[in-house]
């Protein structure tokens, strides 16, 4: 799986760190580690708070061009 | 009771149980290697001492396939039909055989007569053992294919195009 480079930007265009998104969200920083290294696959609902979060959508953080 | 609430997030969720799945198959061949390595040591008159294990042993493996079964679960890597059933058989014929061999075996006084005693126990225990895992295997298969015809019909989809 590809590394999630659209959410460190969006992160650090929001200025927080791995850790306040993690908090925000409702898991440990662990599990957003995982994603933003692209070796953990969210749940919609994950995903969606994440997105809620960062202000984008699922399309700008998740979906991955061929 | 209050409950608790769960202090894991969805990953965390996910490695417990992959952890727990680990540790319940550990647990699962273990006790089915110290079953065998009671009864090869201890001969079959052990009966008493292996009953403890024994009944772990078939509550773990009533549970999983019960729950299998119910959820419309067979397996992740054999597509389920006659030729996986015939081969899971085979094995558990094969290894049932050879285990009632060296028991017989180890009986009889390590000898010619004792290899002779032993090979005829094998034959008959591998035989009825195939018969016996077939014959479940197949009544397992029949009702997994009915439940999961029903779970799938079942489906909120079909309600709704009806």
């Amino acid at each position: 799986m590809a590394r999630n480079i659209p959410i460190k930007v969006a992160r650090a265009e929001k200025d927080m760190t791995q850790k306040a998104l993690a908090e925000a969200v409702g898991v440990s920083r662990q599990t957003m580690n995982a994603i933003e290294q692209g070796e953990y696959n969210p749940t919609i609902k994950l995903c969606r708070s994440i997105c809620r979060v960062l202000g984008k959508s699922l399309d700008e953080l998740f979906w991955e061009d061929e | 009771m209050k409950k608790r609430k769960n202090k894991l997030d969805e990953m965390q969720e996910q490695k417990l149980l992959h952890i727990e799945s680990a540790g319940c198959w550990i647990a699962f061949i273990g006790l089915m290697l110290v079953i065998a390595a009671q009864l090869v040591y201890y001969g079959e008159d052990c009966g008493e001492q292996i009953i403890g294990e024994t009944i772990v042993f078939l509550c773990m493996g009533c549970y999983i396939v019960t729950a299998c079964v119910k959820n419309g679960v067979w397996d992740r890597k054999y597509e389920p039909g006659f030729k996986v059933n015939f081969c899971a058989s085979l094995i558990a014929a094969v290894a049932s055989g050879v285990l009632k061999f060296v028991i017989v075996y180890r009986e009889n006084g390590t000898n010619e007569t004792a290899a002779n005693a032993g090979t005829i126990a094998m034959i008959s225990i591998g035989v009825s053992t195939f018969i016996l895992c077939f014959a479940l295997l197949s009544i397992m298969l029949l009702i997994y294919r009915w439940r999961k015809n029903r779970l799938e019909s079942g489906l909120p989809d079909d309600q709704e195009d009806e």
